[in-house]
């Protein structure tokens, strides 16, 4: 559903077209294995057999010798740690002496064709002495020898990345107070990005000591840091080229291994080098969404209302820190909303395993909890008797307040998004007066608008945009931020077209090359819009004012009279006065010289608490979300359908609809996999090889068809954010989180049944089905008791 | 369950030809009287594509796909598994959409090819591609040219679809960024002016 | 992939001779299973034998109260094939249920018979209809045809050139399947003749197999209560994570329950 815009704003809030959308219905659209260089070479690199193993030695005589093989390198080419967060770098580009991972980069290759490479990787011969694997989080917590990576200190166990406990109120006192305590355990499978384009980079250095490497990135500005730093080459001769990116969704937020290699070969034979992922190596690469064991603890008062919520949780991280740090405190930082928590504590443990590492995936770190959090929430309003809406009404945190741990809230929509989903489902007509084996359930999120803070501590900005405009009426946009399929490049296209009264047509956006757009940090934890537009907004002011000022001295009137828009100068005091906008920006041009203009934005400083930590999970602005999911459940088999999804999302304001909707369609379409399909799982020693993936193959690791998605219907819920470029907050991942939770609430008010382990697969609901069955007989749940506030 | 794929768990390393002896001339083949032996290692296939023929030398294991890109230069076309799976290698055989990567080159002299980059009728989009854009059905677009090509496949043949037979003819292309929702608009609204005539 | 030779005889003798002279020969049809195993190296033949451009093995036709299905007949030629609709409208039905759309345009009777998927589709049928299996140079009832898996009857060099399925009385295929692959997790088929009931299982082992009690049960009261009692033991099914051995075993029984149901 499309809401008119209710601005007055010409472009933004429309529906309009991506500026590379004909590209890419045309087949034009250029990525990263789309390009072939003159002379290029093509790369593959040789991995580990093993989970866990010490490499002895490595003999690449062979392979070197092969006809048609330019280069070979090892992990001793570049023997330099490096990690995406700066606090704990723990991999090397291929593995130096340990491999972590059925999968771990040992060695690579460069020759004529991949035929030749992947003949040339046969000829490689690696001796490995084989240590004990830690496949579980609980082996590796217990681990007292052979740890995944030396402790920090000695007498630790070197398994565990990151332990962070907080307590914010008193917990114990707040639960003892409840009248009611519920408590469960959870636990949400690891899942996997599965973008359709595979990593691919293409590395070519050239004689003058530069560097340009062309990659499948979200992160050009932290690859190019990290290319610099392990290959020590001055930044300054480093450039990083993203071509568009068919997919990420946090899968490609990090330097990976074929980045370095494309980089150091090319530096070896002076050719350029591709390097594309096979669909095997994209799951082994994975760097996707952590297995979380989850225990809650949550108590309410005799009104119903939120006393205290104890968590305990405990990540599988796989064989690298990755982002998980960030993902340690997320598990338990970005709960605290959209609902008042008088007291909150969380002990979350992130732990290594020899499996592929995790990462961060759409809607990074709290994902999991949001899922355990809000069954617990669906619990505790059935024992308090409540309609669960009314429930979360009741314990609803409000707009421009601080969390418990001292997160500021600003806009907040969380109550229109209720009222938008119950009202199209037709909620309180039919939750839990659906027949036996139809149900209707709720969930509700939240989500950052970017992080606060930036990965590596600085003060300069986090996006920043460059316009500029000639006389042609053309406006030039130098973005640096990240198009993954989001929209957006379209976006500062828009920005500008508003601002400065142009066509879109008009606007150029020149993007994707470190060499000729400022710094945007990447497309990752929702930040871009927020960011990168708001910068946008800066530059395309500071035009737009020149072009009044010089179209007023002209028409000697005040600029503020002189109004941009449409393809005109108007006098808005006159409108039968108007310039072409070309003309205007002549007169621009002739009285300030070349017109150009940067804009750049950072976020506020005191939007977080003052404990260590208190910055991690602080943003700008956070969105609010709401689901309602229809399943039917078919006891029989435990097929669970989920007939319709429906989605209401506080976006703060849809500067394109279109594009918003999307976001919010793929981002319930993703949760919605989550909990009924994906499972990322390693074999054990009793079903293979252990440490091996279960299902490399978009074939066995089930991503939805077609025919598998629910109908989706889309609510926009606009709480205009004062801090938002035209009041706008994130939309690209806030909308997953409550897909799980809401289905798992409705199979619950379908069949009496509580699914408290994902994926609910035919096999998992139908396991759970015949525990009840045999536990006294599956039955519709009962209907609440009493209207909100009114004590039992 | 034993799909082909997971048949030999303990056999699928984790990429295609990682740490397995190659096997080239230990057993070398004869060609078969009577038997249109391709050659020896390489030859010429003779395609027609988008109305175009072409002659391309190429190495006598190459699919469809891997000449389309790496042998013509129409990269249109996607690579996004390689096994058949995704769908984003979808081109049309004599109208049909079949999965370019699992196709072996030679196999296509024998149909009409059209890639995504002869949907267009010149400097006009097909319907279905300008309305991919204008309902924002492709998002990072890298399905994009496979499912368009099933759904000219579909709108080709039926210009008023019901929403289940879009599904259904969309089942084979994998897409992971829009939930499909805004594909199966955009196919509805090019039916819709298919149906008023639009070329 | 690595390399191989490719051949395309244009005639069943040529192509049988084309395997002869082969080092390691493979067959192939569609090629919907061949290029993705090849890819994976599960199969690494020196010589691909290509037989999509032999004519003989292309058509469907009834002929003495069966349907005869050339091998080289793709599942979407089936699917749409009006004397199938016509004639045995389960088999319609589950060739438009294999995979999706592209592979039913590419992928064959032949091949997917030859190739012996324990979680393909067609085995239910050849089982349940009692289908014969003609090759270059012999038949084989369906019965002897499956023998493990990724394993048949047939000889290296030997050809399927098509698949003879007795027309039933009645008919019916409940599938099970894989999410998102399409592949059958239990398929089981139901069919009714004047001789009797007969009732395909596939997926839920290593080989396909025919339910012998339930066919029992069957032929003396077709009807859905008739098996409800009926319990299948586990032992010997697939186990994996998409199913364990006592919930296909279940399924099965479901899958068979719907599929006598929907038979009518």
């Amino acid at each position: 559903m499309i809401r008119p815009s209710r601005s007055d704003h010409r472009v933004i809030g429309h529906p309009q077209r991506k500026i590379e959308g004909l590209a890419k219905s045309t087949g034009r659209a250029v990525y990263t294995d789309d390009i072939t260089l003159p002379g290029m070479l093509h790369g593959k690199i040789l991995r580990s057999p093993h989970p866990h193993a010490e490499i002895v030695s490595i003999d690449t005589t062979a392979a070197a010798a092969l006809e048609g093989v330019h280069a070979v390198i090892t992990g001793r080419d570049m023997p330099v740690q490096y990690g995406i967060i700066p606090w704990t770098p723990d991999e090397y580009p291929l593995c130096v002496n340990r491999v972590r991972y059925i999968g771990d980069g040992v060695a690579a290759v460069a020759a004529l064709d991949e035929d030749t490479a992947n003949r040339a990787l046969g000829l490689i011969d690696v001796e490995y002495r084989e240590l004990p694997a830690y496949l579980t989080p609980q082996e590796a917590a217990a681990a007292t020898t052979d740890f995944i990576h030396e402790p920090k200190k000695p007498g630790h166990n070197g398994n565990v990345t990151k332990r962070v406990r907080l307590e914010f109120g008193d917990v114990d006192d707040g639960l003892d107070e409840s009248e009611l305590v519920v408590e469960g355990d959870y636990f949400f499978e690891g899942t996997t990005h599965t973008p359709i384009e595979p990593h691919c980079a293409i590395g070519l250095f050239e004689g003058d000591g530069k560097l340009t490497v062309w990659s499948a990135t979200q992160v050009p500005h932290y690859l190019h840091r990290e290319l610099a730093r392990v290959l020590d080459l001055e930044g300054a001769k480093v450039r990083v080229v993203q071509p568009l990116v068919g997919g990420a969704f946090g899968g490609k937020s990090e330097p990976f291994d074929l980045e370095f290699c494309v980089a150091k070969l090319s530096m070896m034979t002076g050719r350029p080098v591709k390097i594309l992922y096979t669909r095997e190596e994209v799951f082994y690469a994975h760097r996707g969404r952590h297995p979380f064991h989850m225990r809650y603890r949550t108590g309410v008062d005799g009104e119903g209302k939120l006393k205290a919520v104890d968590a305990e949780i405990l990540l599988d991280g796989g064989a690298y820190a990755s982002f998980g740090l960030v993902t340690t405190y997320y598990a338990g930082q970005l709960l605290c909303a959209p609902y008042a928590l008088p007291a909150y504590r969380f002990d979350s443990t992130r732990v290594y395993t020899n499996k592929p590492a995790c990462g961060p995936k759409r809607g990074h770190g709290s994902v999991q909890p949001r899922f355990a959090f809000e069954v617990q929430m669906d619990k505790l309003a059935e024992r308090v008797g409540m309609d669960p809406i009314e429930f979360r009404r009741l314990n609803f945190i409000g707009e421009d307040t601080r969390t418990i741990n001292e997160l500021r809230i600003t806009s907040n929509g969380f109550l229109e998004c209720l009222e938008a989903v119950e009202r199209a489902s037709d909620w309180k007509a039919r939750f839990r007066q659906l027949p036996f084996g139809q149900g209707l359930g709720i969930a509700g999120s939240t989500y950052i608008s970017g992080t606060n803070y930036p990965i590596y501590p600085n003060d300069m900005p986090q996006s920043g945009v460059q316009i500029q405009i000639d006389r042609s009426g053309r406006v030039a946009v130098f973005s640096g931020g990240s198009e993954i399929g989001q929209g957006c490049d379209s976006v500062v296209a828009y920005i500008a077209a508003e601002e400065l009264g142009v066509p879109i047509s008009h606007v150029r956006v020149l993007r994707g090359d470190t060499d000729f757009t400022p710094v945007d940090l990447g497309a990752y934890s929702s930040r871009v819009t927020f960011m990168l537009g708001n910068a946008c907004i800066q530059a395309a002011r500071e035009l737009r004012a020149k072009v009044q000022s010089a179209v007023g001295e002209a028409w000697e009137c005040p600029p503020d009279r002189v109004d941009l828009l449409g393809g005109l100068a108007v006098d808005t005091a006159d409108p039968a006065r108007s310039l072409p906008i070309a003309e205007a920006f002549n007169l621009a041009e002739a009285r300030f010289g070349t017109l150009g203009a940067t804009g750049s934005y950072n976020t506020p400083k005191d939007v977080h608490g003052e404990y260590r930590g208190g910055t991690i999970g602080a943003s700008p602005a956070y969105s609010f979300t709401a689901h309602v999911a229809e399943v039917r459940v078919d006891v029989e088999t435990g097929i669970v359908e989920v007939e319709k999804i429906w989605i209401a999302h506080d976006c703060g304001k849809a500067l394109n609809p279109v594009l918003v909707e999307g976001q919010m369609e793929g981002s319930a379409y993703m949760g919605y996999a989550e909990a009924l399909m994906e499972e990322q799982i390693f074999k054990d020693a009793d079903h293979g090889r252990a440490g091996l993936h279960n299902a490399p193959s978009l074939l066995d690791y089930r991503i939805p068809t077609s025919l598998d998605t629910p109908a989706m219907e889309s609510f926009i819920v606009e709480s205009n954010d004062p801090e938002g470029p035209y009041g706008a907050k994130e939309a690209g991942e806030g909308p997953l989180h409550p897909s799980i939770p809401a289905i798992a609430n409705a199979i619950y008010d379908a069949i009496g049944v509580r699914l408290d382990r994902l994926p609910f697969s035919p096999p998992n609901v139908w396991r759970r089905i015949r525990e009840a069955e045999a536990g006294g007989g599956l039955t519709k749940p009962g209907a609440p008791s009493r209207e909100v506030g009114v004590a039992p | 369950m034993p799909t082909l794929l997971t048949a030999f768990p303990d056999f699928r390393q984790l990429s295609d030809r990682r740490g397995r002896p190659w096997r080239t001339s230990d057993r070398p083949s004869t060609p078969a009287p009577g038997s249109a032996h391709v050659g020896q290692g390489n030859g010429v296939v003779r395609l027609k594509v988008n109305g175009d023929v072409y002659e391309v030398g190429v190495p006598e294991h190459y699919t469809l796909l891997e000449t389309l890109r790496y042998g013509i230069g129409l990269t249109g076309s996607k690579q996004g598994c390689d096994k058949g799976d995704c769908g984003a290698c979808t081109v049309l055989a004599d109208g049909h959409p079949i999965l370019s990567c699992i196709t072996p080159v030679w196999e296509a002299e024998a149909f009409e090819v059209r890639t995504v980059e002869g949907l267009a009728d010149g400097t006009r989009p097909h319907p279905v591609q300008d309305e991919f854009d204008l309902n924002g059905a492709a998002q990072c677009g890298f399905c994009t040219p496979g499912i368009l090509c099933s759904a000219v496949a579909l709108l080709d043949r039926n210009q008023s679809p019901t929403r289940d037979e879009i599904r259904e003819a969309l089942s084979g292309n994998l897409c992971r960024c829009t939930g499909y929702t805004k594909i199966y608009d955009a196919v509805e609204a090019a039916a819709g002016r298919l149906r008023e005539g639009a070329p | 992939m690595h390399d191989f030779a490719f051949h395309r005889p244009s005639s069943l003798s040529d192509a049988v001779a084309a395997m002869q002279a082969a080092g390691e020969g493979k067959f192939m049809a569609g090629g919907q299973s061949l290029l993705p195993v090849m890819k994976l190296d599960l199969a690494q033949p020196t010589d691909v034998i290509s037989l999509a451009g032999l004519g003989e093995l292309r058509g469907i036709r009834v002929e003495d109260g069966a349907v005869v299905v050339g091998a080289a007949t793709t599942h979407a030629e089936v699917a749409d094939s009006d004397v199938v609709r016509g004639s045995i409208p389960a088999l319609a039905d589950l060739a438009g249920q294999i995979g999706d759309p592209q592979v039913r345009n590419r992928g064959t009777l032949g091949g997917s018979v030859a190739h012996a998927d324990p979680a393909a589709d067609y085995p239910a049928a050849l089982l349940a209809l009692g289908a014969t299996v003609v090759t270059d140079r012999r038949e084989i009832p369906a019965d002897d045809f499956f023998q493990g898996m990724f394993a048949t009857a047939l000889a290296e060099d030997e050809i399927v050139t098509a698949v003879r399925f007795p027309i039933p009385d009645g008919a019916a295929y409940a599938k099970f399947p894989n999410p998102a692959s399409k592949y059958a997790i239990v398929g089981v088929m139901v069919a009714r003749t004047g001789s009797g009931v007969r009732v395909g299982v596939t997926g839920a082992s290593p080989t396909p197999h025919r339910a012998s009690r339930f066919e029992a049960a069957l032929a003396a009261d077709f009807s859905p209560s008739a098996i409800a009692g009926i319990t299948i033991d586990p032992s010997g099914l697939a186990s994996d994570p998409d199913a364990s051995a006592a919930y296909r075993a279940h399924l099965v029984g479901v899958m068979a329950k719907r599929a006598v149901e929907a038979c009518g």
